[in-house]
């Protein structure tokens, strides 16, 4: 187990390194002029292009610009922010609370739905009940969140008059009003993912419940409660588990655009406005962190087989 | 997105309300008959007031004064107001955006400040007032402005002396980073008599030194201390109505009052929020939902909807940003007038404005038809007033004579994210206007970074399309339209234009004082413009502020500073 763990880990480093080559790379190839971007204007005149240039390293090969940007980062320092001249690595960091909160909501808001819809389908199999779930997840999957998340705003505004509070409120200062700001994009967000794991806990959970050991502890007199919850859920468990890391990636991309839509300050938001102004530094410090964090999922997924179905091991 | 779902959510509603809309209907004719069209069922909005019952105030920027409030100012209380996108940076002197001038105008102090911002005085009206000026300022001749700077100090405690406004204009001038050395270029010394006294000479008679001295960009004052330290692009310190207390990047800004402000009774509000919302729908569930108190840069459809969800509230259409087509005119064939020509007549501005403004607004020109007196209204243009007519066969005429019956050549614009999805919309269905005369544009659509830092910056072949900007004084001209002898374009003279009647005449304007005689200059100059149509212009639009209706002694402006939030106050 150790041994496959450090080889993940060794891999997942070469993987990041090779990341880290692309996305340095990329931001340089997009057309247009920086020095114009950090002046907030077209009547930039070459000297003061120069002068910016040189404040961003610019002015050195791009070989010795990624030398000295990966010397910074494996120090922690990912450089400062093009426009603001924050610290990129302090402005992921403030932001993380935030799109974790958010993406945790979300991830327990498809949770919630997804595994009983799926448990409830796959027991009453090809009967209406099953037939309308099936539908339902459909439809679900079949929504942009960017789109849902544009009607929970316009709906509740047209009808009641409701929006959720503007401007953001921590966790720590006050619970309720943050849940109420977070909730709706969270349902937006969390929704499509719901019905993707709907799909799957459903069709894993007929196979499992096909399988022998369950139809022994049926003629055994285990209660259905107790085989499904204990027996058949947990080992339906495993191809839900790969979705969701798959899907993790596809939920950290929901936040930027409805992050945008509620004006919640997390990560998507940051990543949307450095892309925007080109803030080269910042955009490279957020593909970095992203790739990190959907990396370290994937990793963690498959330690986790282990855990939920002791028959995997890894030698 | 959010934009389209929203206005097709809102377009069923929209009709029914346009058939009770008997306000508007009557503005709209009002309007109509003063200014005529490019075609004869165009109509413009010009609709103001409260809840459904707005008065005909004029157009736009040219709408007149009011009377002024006779309610007893109220002190305290918060209030809040949203902007559309972030500010790149608070940094006055590294930033031309609009939306760095909305939340500068809170915190800095200039010498003298806009007058509009009250009921009593027009929102397009750029007469000046005093702000850190006792008064306004001496001129003994023609080339020298002196002012007398009251007592106060910047927000960190230190005093403001005439050292911090030589200071604040020497940097606007000669650092490096600065973006404003074009607007101060008509300075020659910079003088500091004594603490409180501070003198401009000038190079030549330059006429909009006034405006300058207390514009939209580039006059904020600053300490030192603080301009040159690295807390500048996140943190704003001045010596104006409302201290700058907390900044959450992209979400919003905080102020409080500043009690020592020096003009009494001001700063009425206790605490200013500005939320950044770049969201549409976003902002109109917002105020419907009465958890901000001013919104603005709705288009016709969101204003129609707040009007109805909000009936309570106050509004007010000012200048929008109605855009133009820029083109290659040193090179084949935009070189040819005749090529311009046809390319205007080729435009069918009613239908654009019938699918992207409910039809509302009229053909624009080079100064904002809104600018009465100092603009003519399309149709007085004379003989060039054709060129706005949509007139296909003519078009083909004219390309034929000039040897390009058949064109083709890339339209390069930039994406809905910042200029909204009208202007996207509005080069789509006029690249399918011009199929109709033979004309293929190939949409080149770039993010707005990267066109604002391309094409806007002249590096583009074919033509290039752009919102207009705000005028807030007429020198504007000259950034637009100017080609020194050396050929050094003016900053955003995009087509590339080299006139020697109209340099000549740009010249003459601005050492002009007399404004009737400057009125003349500019006159021929807005012929010379309609004739070559080196910049081809679409309609005026309108973009509506919306603000609760305790809100008093609070009028929009044409202008983006927010320094008259201070007079305004909430009526409980």
């Amino acid at each position: 187990m150790a041994q496959y763990i450090t080889k993940r880990l060794m891999f997942t480093l070469l993987v990041l390194w090779l990341v880290s080559i692309i996305v340095f790379g990329a931001v340089r190839m997009i057309p247009g002029d920086v020095c114009k971007i950090v002046a907030g204007t077209p009547d930039v005149d070459p000297r003061q292009c120069a002068s910016i240039r040189a404040d961003l390293g610019l002015d050195h090969s791009v070989t010795r610009q990624y030398i000295s940007y990966m010397s910074g980062v494996v120090r922690g320092d990912f450089g400062k922010a093009l426009i603001s001249k924050r610290d990129v690595w302090g402005e992921i960091r403030t932001r993380i609370p935030l799109t974790l909160e958010l993406t945790l909501l979300a991830t327990a808001f498809a949770l919630m739905l997804a595994i009983p819809i799926g448990v409830v389908s796959a027991m009453r199999q090809d009967q209406p009940l099953d037939y309308g779930l099936r539908f339902l997840t459909i439809g679900w999957l079949s929504i942009p969140s960017f789109w849902l998340g544009t009607m929970l705003v316009v709906f509740p505004a047209r009808w009641f008059s409701y929006s959720p509070p503007v401007g953001y409120v921590d966790i720590w200062q006050n619970p309720l009003k943050n849940l109420e700001q977070l909730y709706l994009p969270a349902i937006a967000l969390g929704l499509a993912l719901s019905a993707s794991l709907a799909r799957i806990t459903r069709s894993s959970m007929l196979e499992v419940l096909r399988q022998d050991y369950i139809r022994t502890a049926r003629a055994k007199g285990l209660r259905e409660r107790a085989l499904v919850l204990r027996h058949a859920l947990r080992n339906a468990m495993i191809p839900v588990i790969t979705l969701f890391a798959i899907q993790f990636g596809v939920l950290l991309g929901g936040t930027v655009v409805l992050e945008s839509i509620f004006s919640l300050p997390g990560l998507g938001t940051l990543a949307l406005t450095a892309v925007q102004i080109k803030d080269y530094p910042q955009i490279q410090g957020l593909v970095l962190f992203f790739a990190t964090v959907l990396v370290l999922i994937n990793l963690a997924v498959d330690v986790s087989y282990a855990w939920i179905d002791p028959r995997i091991r890894y030698n | 997105m959010a934009q389209y779902v929203d206005r097709w959510l809102r377009r069923g509603i929209s009709r029914r309300a346009a058939l009770r809309g008997g306000a508007l209907a009557t503005a709209s004719a009002a309007f109509l008959a003063a200014c005529g069209s490019d075609d004869k069922k165009s109509s413009g909005t010009t609709s103001s007031g409260s809840g459904g019952g707005g008065g005909n105030t004029g157009l736009l920027a040219s709408a007149t004064a009011k009377p002024a409030t006779t309610k007893q100012p109220k002190p305290g209380g918060s209030f809040a107001f949203q902007i559309s996108a972030p500010p790149p940076s608070l940094d006055p002197y590294t930033q031309t955006s609009f939306l760095n001038s909305y939340v500068n105008g809170l915190t800095y102090s200039r010498l003298l400040r806009f007058k509009a911002g009250v009921p009593e005085v027009a929102p397009g009206d750029f007469s000046m007032e005093p702000d850190l000026a006792q008064a306004m300022p001496e001129q003994p001749d023609q080339q020298t402005l002196t002012f007398k700077l009251k007592k106060t100090k910047f927000h960190n405690g230190r005093d403001l002396t005439s050292e911090d406004v030589k200071y604040t204009i020497d940097r606007y001038l000669n650092f490096d980073k600065s973006v404003h050395k074009s607007l101060w270029s008509f300075v020659d010394s910079l003088q500091t008599p004594d603490a409180q006294t501070f003198t401009i000479k000038t190079k030549y008679p330059y006429a909009d030194a006034i405006q300058q001295v207390g514009g939209m960009l580039g006059a904020y004052i600053s300490p030192k201390e603080h301009a040159e330290s690295n807390d500048a692009p996140t943190k704003m310190v001045g010596s104006g109505p409302f201290i700058h207390t907390e900044y959450q990047t992209g979400v919003s800004l905080k102020f409080k009052k500043n009690p020592d402000y020096y003009d009494k009774p001001y700063p009425y509000f206790d605490d200013v929020t500005v939320f950044i919302v770049t969201d549409t729908a976003k902002r109109v569930a917002d105020f419907s939902a009465k958890s901000v108190d001013l919104s603005w840069l709705f288009l016709p459809e969101e204003r129609d909807q707040l009007k109805k969800q909000r009936p309570d509230a106050k509004f007010e259409e000012t200048q929008g940003i109605g855009g133009y087509i820029y083109m290659r005119a040193d090179k084949p064939p935009f070189n040819d007038k005749r090529v311009r020509q046809a390319l205007s007549m080729g435009i069918n501005r009613k239908a654009i404005r019938d699918a992207i403004s409910k039809g509302e607004g009229v053909p624009d020109q080079i100064i904002f038809v809104g600018f009465a007196g100092w603009a003519r209204q399309v149709k007085d243009l004379g003989a060039a007033a054709k060129y706005w007519d949509h007139n296909p066969a003519e078009a083909k005429k004219l390309l034929e004579a000039a040897g390009s019956p058949k064109l083709e050549f890339d339209w390069h614009h930039a994406d809905a994210a910042v200029y909204t999805q009208a202007y996207v919309d509005t080069a789509t269905l006029t690249q399918a206007h011009w199929k109709e005369i033979g004309v293929t544009a190939n949409d080149k659509q770039a993010p707005y970074a990267q066109y604002i830092s391309t094409t806007y910056q002249g590096n583009y072949e074919g033509i290039g399309h752009s919102p207009r900007a705000v005028f807030d004084k007429m020198d504007f001209l000259s950034e637009r339209l100017y080609m020194s002898a050396a050929g050094q374009r003016g900053r955003i003279n995009l087509s590339y234009i080299n006139n020697a009647q109209l340099n000549t005449l740009l010249d003459k304007q601005r050492g002009q004082f007399d404004v009737e005689a400057r009125k003349a200059t500019v006159k021929e100059i807005e012929s010379i413009c309609a004739e070559e149509q080196y910049e081809i212009y679409f309609s005026t639009d309108t973009r509506t502020y919306f603000w609760d209706s305790k809100i008093e002694n609070y009028r929009p402006t044409s202008f983006f500073p927010y320094t008259h939030v201070m007079k305004t106050w909430r009526d409980a």
